[in-house]
């Protein structure tokens, strides 16, 4: 194992290191939240949802083992607390005054704001089963075999998650996007 | 990580489209200092309750099972003695009461031990 990869530095954290799970944070605190976001279309909401995700990784450090990547771990816990998240009533209506928060403080510039109605608008159609596998594969690169590890879920399910998300995401541009 | 399936039959361009959709867009920031910190603020709030409840934990361990087995020293400290008296015939006898308090010791490290592990 390298050191100073993710998984190296889980291995310290297992021993107690709290600066080794510091960088684990640094690193992956990026994709954890991007992802969070793409599944709840709420900044605020997700941020919440990432933090706790962390703390549960911090605490589960120890059964973390070695034998796939430390970032399709936290993405897995940070799907299950997501899950989790949705199954709850309250937390429900706390996202929803969460939306509503998100959608005043949205941020001003103008190319951006474009590209994420469109992206709210993909997001809105699509099954959080759909987001989540595109998501891991087009916004992180991720392999269909990376995100099915990562989802927990079998590979064909999760080629059938991102085939069925991608059309209706075609679907939903305008010809000028999708063909410009 | 790789991404050459998604041109397999399909037309790279929509692909590509979707890619710098989900990649760019509302990405939080790599390296935002401010979430970092306000998660290692709770991580080191859990792990230091967390040393303070074993620190506690492990005198209130022994306690417990000293309250809870003292009655019981002195039949059981009799028994094992009894059973282990032809094996000790050369060593200097250990009265019920010696072994009672072995055993005791025994379990508060036993407890101890837990607790830190725990």
């Amino acid at each position: 194992m390298t050191p100073g990869t993710d998984e190296a530095l889980a291995k310290e954290a297992k021993r107690g290191s709290t600066a080794a799970f510091e960088s684990l944070v640094r690193r992956n605190q990026s994709l954890v939240r991007g992802f969070l976001r793409r599944l709840t279309g709420s900044a605020a909401a997700a941020d919440d949802l990432a933090q706790e995700t962390f703390l549960l990784a911090w605490r589960r450090i120890g059964s973390y083992e070695a034998k796939g990547s430390f970032k399709g771990w936290i993405v897995r816990i940070a799907y299950t607390q997501f899950l989790q998240e949705r199954r709850s009533r309250q937390s429900a209506a706390r996202r929803d005054e969460a939306y509503m928060m998100d959608a005043e403080t949205v941020q001003n510039d103008a190319a951006g704001v474009e590209a994420k109605l469109d992206l709210d608008r993909i997001l809105a159609l699509l099954s959080p089963e759909q987001r989540a596998a595109m998501a891991l594969c087009y916004g992180e690169g991720m392999s269909h075999q990376e995100a099915a590890d990562a989802l927990g879920l079998p590979l064909g399910t999760v080629k059938s998650h991102v085939l069925r998300g991608r059309e209706k995401a075609l679907q939903a541009l305008t010809p000028r996007e999708v063909r410009a | 990580m790789n991404s050459h399936w998604m041109t397999n039959g399909r037309d790279p361009d929509d692909d590509a489209l979707l890619r710098a959709m989900f990649a760019e867009g509302d990405r939080p920031p790599y390296g935002d200092e401010t979430f970092v910190k306000g998660v290692m603020a709770r991580v080191e709030k859990q792990a230091s309750s967390a040393q303070a409840w074993r620190a506690a934990a492990a005198p209130a361990l022994i306690a417990f099972g000293a309250a809870a087995f003292y009655p019981l020293l002195g039949p059981v400290g009799a028994v094992i003695g009894q059973a282990a008296a032809p094996l000790l015939q050369n060593a200097p006898a250990i009265g019920a009461g010696g072994l009672s308090l072995l055993m005791a010791a025994a379990a508060a490290g036993g407890a101890w031990l837990y607790a830190e592990r725990t």
